[in-house]
């Protein structure tokens, strides 16, 4: 699979052939494309083959493997997006690209984990974005109709031979603060007011302030090993908006700072005998760790406003293999 | 797919009591048992068709779990 940066005119030239893709680009050249099979979701942003870069003149290429020509694209919004699960084949793999902050987002943000048969086949994806200097509204686009959508999420479900499987994984250079405090939500949300700190109840924005915490790296949750990120968005008035939900049912923490994203993603991608299918990495990792011009070994693909990952996730980087 | 330990391994039951931490390395298996933990607590899920669950998916990802099934039973 040749997963990387084209020009327009060679991805129209793909669409025309009938091959199946996953698109990431501005709007400005998504609009440009014919009908056919692919989804595609708008963000300027990019680790190319050479480097991370921005770009509103070309378009990043997932060529999917549809090993026995069988796929299905659907859209999504708050009113069926729990089905996605049981919209994916018996065997396969689901990427989705959901709009950001709307209903859509949100709900699946929440819910997800409530989906039935959620991790029967990967469900993997990126939240759609816009250039940060910019007015743009982030969208989806169906290239079936070639609609584009600011308000629903768009999925192509794959089928995989018997013979093969889809494994999602994902890379997380960020390490809890075992040494530090606990947070406890008091509810589920994208926000926090008060909550319990080591069991006592505080105002968390103060307690930040207070304590001149670094908001720039995530707070984290255990899921079983699997280190969970939610991405501080903002402090104001008392309130700390995050990039997705916390649960009341988790016990959160603070993570340790990193000092060289690149060094850190190169020593946490696993060598894969398998090519990747697709992947993504979070806008945060870009801005933070100042990706632009850097690049990072085996990692190419779109840097997205939030990965999916069976769930929401953040400041992480998700890949998927066929093995 | 024959190297998944059979259902009726007390491990497995170990592996979804809430009270144990296992520093599992599959992301899917990680996510899987926490949400199956969950259920079970909710009362959505026993602990039978929980255990079904898990044990199909390692089946699925046979290569990929070895490492975390020798952690869960101890091999």
């Amino acid at each position: 699979m040749k997963s990387k940066l084209y020009k327009v005119d060679i991805v129209i030239d793909m669409i025309k052939q009938g091959q199946l893709l996953s698109l990431a680009g501005d709007e400005k050249v998504l609009s440009k494309l014919p009908k056919g099979n692919w989804i595609a979701g708008t963000i300027p942003y990019f680790m190319g083959v050479e480097r991370g870069l921005f770009s509103q003149d070309l378009i990043f290429v997932n060529q999917l493997s549809n090993l026995v020509n069988e796929f299905s694209i659907k859209e999504y919004d708050s009113n069926n997006i729990q089905e996605i699960a049981n919209d994916s084949y018996e065997n396969g793999y689901t990427i989705i690209i959901i709009p950001p902050f709307q209903d859509v987002h949100k709900d699946f943000a929440l819910k997800s984990q409530d989906i039935d048969n959620l991790y029967d086949n990967p469900i993997l994806g990126w939240v759609a974005g816009k250039d940060l200097d910019s007015d743009d509204v982030p969208k989806t686009y169906n290239g079936k109709s070639t609609m584009s959508f600011s308000d629903k999420a768009i999925a192509v479900h794959v089928k995989l031979p018997s013979e093969k499987v889809g494994r999602l994984e994902i890379v997380n250079i960020f390490e809890q603060d075992r040494k530090g405090i606990t947070i406890r939500p008091l509810e589920d949300g994208f926000e926090i007011v008060d909550c319990l700190i080591d069991g006592e109840k505080m105002n968390f924005a103060k307690y930040i302030e207070d304590h001149n915490i670094d908001i720039k790296p995530p707070l984290t949750s255990s899921y079983s090993g699997a280190i969970i990120n939610v991405s501080f968005r903002e402090l104001k008035d008392g309130t700390v908006s995050l990039y997705a939900p916390v649960f009341k049912d988790l016990e959160y923490r603070l993570s340790i700072p990193v000092d060289n994203y690149v060094t850190d993603f190169e020593k946490n991608i696993p060598k894969t005998n398998s090519p990747i299918e697709f992947s993504c990495n979070c806008i945060l990792n870009y801005l933070y760790g100042e990706l632009e011009g850097k690049r990072i070994e085996n990692f190419t693909g779109p840097i997205t406003f939030g990965e999916i990952g069976y769930t929401l996730l953040n400041q992480t980087l998700v890949y998927l293999v066929i093995e | 797919m024959g190297n998944i330990p059979s259902k009726d391994r007390p491990e497995w039951k170990e592996l979804l009591n809430i009270e144990r931490e296992f520093d599992l390395k599959n992301f899917v298996l990680q996510m899987k048992v926490t949400q199956a933990r969950k259920d079970i607590q909710k009362g959505k899920k026993t602990i039978v068709n929980a255990i079904d669950e898990i044990h199909a998916l390692c089946e699925k990802y046979a290569l990929a779990v070895k490492q975390d099934m020798e952690t869960v039973f101890n091999n």
